[in-house]
């Protein structure tokens, strides 16, 4: 990652700060969901499960990333 | 503002072929001398020791004095180096005036000495591996059911890893073949992200095997996605891990 | 292989070369500064260049 310079548009900076918390959370999630999965320890429906939901978190990721990026101003979250 | 004056010391050698050595255009020493005592000589400018002042101050760039200087210790010891065994003196390094550099050489004369037989006939290549960026592999996120979704990030992390695993062999595959040739080997720093720096002494005679050695492994470890960045020659900077004291 | 550029030879030098120690030594002022700076400055380097 290059340390890029936070610009004086800040919105865009604590934006980007609230995606890489998410994002952490995320690989997280995910990584707990693959050991449980290795382990045994989830049904076949589970496993169908939470697939699904990281799925729908990695969709809401890719539009918060496009939202960032093309309209840094609008960060309200 | 004007400091003391003093000798900069750039390197000890013997100073056998000196009337040899091409002295190179420099950008802020001047002409450099030799001072000889007991057999060895101290390579040297006069300096003013203001000059090294606003060092710590300047942003380090390509035309500013920090980049002058040390260009210019590269250039002195390189050229004494083209023509005889060479032990550079670290950056930096000011002596008071000749008699202390005729006392650093006699007291540091065996050692020095010692040194300058193992590494004549010697030249000092780099080269340096780091973990390649990791190709991103997207999972799709259409088509696929949960089930299979989860199995495929599952594959790609364990592909990452088994790549880096696979770079980190490869980087000692070519560290071990290259330390094969050399007379010695280091290790220098180690930053994240780094599988191999390290700089070898290899004998003229084995320079060429050395560099078919390095061409050939590093290739292969590129080919793993690692980038190889090698460098040289150099004169053995990375060998001189000697302190010369010398009691007042 | 090519010229070496500032960066390969900062990284050289910077903190190679044997060290003298002892009374004939004129102590420069901020030139161990420079050794450090330097020395995180590379990492620095290296690190935007990923």
């Amino acid at each position: 990652m290059t340390g890029a310079r936070v610009p004086a548009d800040a919105g865009k900076g604590l934006g980007r700060i609230v995606l890489a918390v998410l994002e952490i959370l995320e690989e997280l999630l995910e990584r707990q969901a693959i050991r449980r999965m290795d382990a045994g320890s989830l049904t076949e429906d589970e496993i169908e499960r939470l697939g699904q939901a990281l799925i729908a978190l990695r969709r809401q990721f890719a539009e918060l990333r496009a939202v960032l990026e093309v309209h840094p101003e609008r960060t309200e979250l | 503002m004007s400091g003391e004056r003093g000798l900069c010391a750039y390197a000890i050698t013997r100073g056998t072929r000196w009337d040899l050595v091409g002295l190179p255009e420099l950008r802020a020493a001047g002409p450099p001398e030799l001072i000889r005592h007991d057999g060895l000589a101290l390579v040297v400018t006069e300096v003013d020791t203001a000059l090294f002042g606003g060092l710590d101050a300047e942003e380090p760039a390509e035309d500013g004095l920090l980049a002058k200087l040390v260009r210019d210790h590269d250039a002195i010891v390189r050229a004494v180096f083209e023509h005889e065994p060479v032990l550079p003196l670290r950056f930096g390094t000011v002596v008071a005036d000749e008699p202390a550099a005729r006392r650093l050489l006699s007291s540091s004369c065996d050692e020095v000495t010692r040194w300058l037989d193992r590494v004549a006939g010697h030249r000092e290549w780099g080269v340096r591996v780091d973990h390649g960026a990791q190709p991103v592999e997207e999972t799709p996120l259409t088509g696929l059911s949960g089930a299979d979704y989860l199995r495929r990030r599952r594959q790609s992390r364990l592909d990452g890893r088994q790549l880096k695993d696979h770079q980190a062999e490869a980087a000692q595959a070519l560290h071990s073949a290259l330390a094969g040739l050399a007379t010695d080997a280091v290790h220098r720093t180690q930053r994240p992200q780094t599988l191999l720096d390290a700089a070898y002494l290899v004998q003229e005679a084995n320079e060429d095997a050395f560099r078919r050695a390095a061409a050939e492994l590093g290739e292969e470890a590129r080919g793993r996605g690692a980038t190889v960045h090698a460098t040289g020659p150099w004169p053995p900077y990375s060998f001189t891990r000697l302190e010369l004291g010398v009691a007042g | 292989m090519t010229e070496n550029t500032l960066v390969d030879l900062l990284d050289r030098i910077v903190d190679s070369g044997a060290v003298v120690t002892g009374d004939v030594i004129i102590t420069l002022a901020g030139i161990d500064l420079i050794r450090l700076d330097l020395r995180l400055l590379l990492v620095g380097i290296d690190e935007s260049l990923r």
